[in-house]
């Protein structure tokens, strides 16, 4: 508590506590949102962690199932999530990775008896690969870091935005596929868009490899992009301080100069 | 940085040397073609001339636009964007709509040649490639024969291995007639299928000059000779249908240095002769050159590998 | 299975271990092969489990819960017993049982072979045909790999990019293998 050198004269306006509360919590919002947003462009499962492709070439034929993946694969992850941070450290050592995967595989099939009463079309239609989230390498990967680091609500929003962004790639394979192969993007049979000359192509298996390439190559052409921007701007605001340190010197040396005259 | 690099390597005159080595092979191969584009337009008609043209003009500008995305001088590389485009036009039938050779060109370019870093890195041959692509993305054009005057009917190789050989030389009026249309007139088939003979003699000339290596086109037809023995039937119609002449000598061997090893090479032809004739039988006779070659060039550094070669030396 | 319907290519099962593994053609091989075998275990197993435990008893609910729990299990005595009695093959293909028991295509396998409704030799012949299939594809991708390391690949295309062309250009050639039965 050095405050004694700088007491400070006046009376703040706001008085000091409340200040100090805001501060906190908008330190709060920033920490826990970026947990939750971390997962969307930094750490994005597919695109950055390089994990999940699985479903998001064997699923993403139509919209409608990118969404119903999606939208599965957040639920079971963020519940086991939550769940094993919540354990956390008192699994006995070895029978860890058991434990995970039980669990995960008991979260998939609730959701996947839920499914069966509400949306049984979707979950037809995702076949063997709904049961397939049970081990996707992205839930198993994450939740061992869960366990290890973190408390349940950090796991909590690290899921929902690994999730995020998992879905939101998923999405957009999906769209990409479903309006070039057929010309209609459909989503829940209503029609949202259409082109008049299908490429067939992109519905077939090599076109979802092809497809994912493709925004792969194009994020990284975003990225260098974005670092040669960051590499402008920066050599910018270097020149910048140089100039005006030149500029200080030659204030001083004038200063001195004149010092000297006197 | 990129013009740098290629500044003081043109000074290397072992590699200017080598750069004209093999453009020479390209503009030969491009010579071997002409003959076959010739007469079939002669037979198809100005709309085979169309497609043919389209291809090479499509595949020669997307080149360049590929060349100034990498800021290369555009005029480079353009040799194998004319083999490209010529190839690609003449292995499509007469009926293709003509966005057809724009957008294959357009593929085989971007996807064969650019993305692999250049002509010299292909593994999988460019129109090889882009031909499958159309092929699987719209099967109905190429299912369907139609003859120069607009009828339809089932291509004399279909007929040939699903109702056998007797049907087949119905279909002409003896064996001696059969051979001659499929020898100097086939109008079944693709556009640079039309004539045997120029596309034999393409090949000799080709493996005469050093450009392709006689072992593999020699290997896949005898292949393929041998297993129609077996099926009795005259080997003649097996080779002479399906576009096999023109993959035995232009697409199996591919642009860039192929398995060194004769191990390799040999296994290679004979793979080939052994898939086509696979799925020939059991699948689509009318593509199977296409889906067998390019199997073929995906198992290739594997041949290589097992016969020894090591795959990390800097080709070329 | 092995072809038509490739297992990496078609049914994109097991796609994560395959971009990674693949840049070397040996232990791409080793790895093939031991992912073949759990294949056909794998097969076995849940072939045993559903037609004998889980359909007779009206548990279908309750497949994913114990495929997945019991081949994680087995694969793991598996392991151990390897490591005890067949040391020589475990130090070649042993080290990758714990990442494939949670494998995408070990575990498809198994739901695969529940929703076809073959008899058990079927089964077996037709997931040691996926096997086959992915060994193939492994070896391969993984010597198309090794050749492209060497290419001036341009920028944007280089590692992840290029080896998915390089698998859908693989897929392209095995779609005309229409017909063929396995």
């Amino acid at each position: 508590m050095a405050e004694d050198e700088e007491e400070p004269e006046e009376e703040p306006l706001i008085p000091k506590p409340i200040t100090d509360k805001v501060k906190a919590g908008y330190h709060f919002i920033t920490d826990y949102g970026s947990e939750a947003t971390r997962g969307v462009l930094k750490n994005n499962p597919l695109f950055v962690l390089l994990l999940g492709f699985c479903p998001a070439l064997a699923v993403t034929t139509t919209l409608d199932n990118a969404i119903a993946m999606g939208a599965a694969f957040a639920v079971v992850f963020v519940a086991s999530a939550t769940l094993i941070s919540t354990i956390g450290e008192q699994a006995p050592k070895d029978y860890k990775k058991i434990l995970y995967i039980t669990i995960v595989a008991i979260f998939t099939t609730a959701v996947s008896i839920i499914m069966q009463r509400d949306y049984p079309n979707h979950l037809e239609n995702l076949s063997i690969y709904f049961p397939l989230i049970a081990v996707n390498c992205i839930i198993l990967g994450r939740v061992q870091y869960h366990s290890n680091q973190t408390s349940p609500p950090r796991a909590f929003l690290d899921a929902l935005g690994l999730s995020a962004g998992f879905s939101i790639i998923l999405i957009v394979i999906s769209s990409i596929r479903e309006l070039l192969g057929t010309t209609q993007l459909t989503l829940n049979s209503e029609i949202l868009f259409q082109i008049t000359h299908p490429i067939p192509f992109f519905l077939l298996a090599p076109g979802a490899l092809l497809t994912i390439a493709l925004l792969i190559a194009l994020t990284n052409i975003t990225n260098t992009g974005i670092q040669k921007l960051q590499q402008i701007l920066k050599e910018r605001k270097e020149k910048k301080e140089a100039e005006r340190k030149k500029l200080e010197e030659q204030k001083k040396k004038e200063e001195e100069e004149e010092g000297e005259k006197k | 940085m990129d013009e740098k690099l290629e500044k003081e390597v043109h000074a290397s005159a072992l590699h200017l040397f080598l750069s004209e080595k093999i453009n020479r092979k390209m503009w030969l191969v491009v010579a071997a073609l002409i003959p076959s584009f010739i007469i079939g337009m002669q037979y198809f008609g100005l709309r085979s001339a169309l497609v043919v043209t389209l291809s090479l003009s499509t595949a020669m500008l997307t080149q360049a636009g590929c060349n100034i995305l990498r800021k290369i001088p555009f005029y480079r590389e353009q040799g194998a964007a004319v083999v490209t485009g010529l190839l690609l036009g003449l292995l499509l039938p007469h009926t293709a709509p003509l966005w057809m050779p724009m957008f294959g060109a357009f593929i085989a370019i971007t996807l064969g040649i650019a993305v692999f870093g250049g002509s010299k890195n292909t593994i999988f041959h460019p129109v090889l490639l882009a031909r499958v692509f159309l092929s699987i993305s719209y099967p109905a054009i190429f299912s369907q024969t139609i003859w120069p005057d607009g009828v339809p009917a089932a291509s004399p190789l279909t007929v040939l291995l699903t109702k056998g050989q007797q049907a087949f030389l119905i279909l002409f009026e003896d064996s001696a007639s059969a051979l001659s249309f499929l020898f100097f007139e086939n109008v079944s088939g693709l556009i640079g299928e039309v004539n045997a003979l120029v596309i034999l003699i393409g090949g000799v000339i080709l493996i005469f000059a050093r450009v392709i290596d006689f072992k593999i086109p020699l290997l896949y037809l005898a292949t393929i000779a041998i297993f129609s023995l077996f099926m009795n039937h005259n080997p003649l119609y097996h080779l002479l249908t399906g576009s096999l002449l023109l993959g035995a000598f232009f697409l199996a061997p591919t642009f860039s240095t192929t398995s060194q090893k004769n191990s390799a090479k040999i296994t290679y032809g004979i793979g080939c002769g052994l898939l086509t004739m696979l799925i020939r039988v059991y699948s689509s006779p009318l593509e199977a050159v296409f889906f067998a070659i390019l199997f073929m060039n995906a198992l290739s550094p594997l041949l290589d590998k097992i016969a020894g070669e090591k795959l990390n030396e800097m080709q070329d | 299975m092995m072809l038509v319907n490739n297992i990496v290519l078609v049914k994109f099962l097991g796609v994560c271990p395959f971009l990674g593994i693949s840049k070397n053609i040996k232990s791409a091989g080793m790895f093939g092969l031991a992912a073949a075998a759990l294949m056909v275990f794998s097969s076995a197993v849940s072939w045993s489990i559903y037609h004998l435990f889980l359909k007779p008893f009206g548990l279908e609910n309750l497949t994913i819960i114990i495929f997945i729990f019991t081949l994680a299990i087995l694969i793991e005595i598996l392991d151990l017993i390897m490591h005890k009695y067949f040391e020589k093959i475990h130090s070649a293909i042993g080290i990758y049982f714990p990442i494939l028991a949670t494998n995408c295509a070990i575990v498809g396998i198994a739901f695969l072979t529940t929703e076809e409704n073959y008899s058990l030799i079927h089964s077996l012949i037709a997931s040691a045909g996926a096997g086959v299939g992915f060994i193939l594809v492994l070896l391969i991708m993984s010597s198309i790999r090794e050749k492209t390391e060497t290419m001036h690949i341009p920028e944007p295309f280089k590692g992840l990019p290029l080896a998915f062309i390089i698998a859908a250009v693989l897929a392209m050639a095995l779609m005309g293998f229409g017909g063929l039965a396995p």
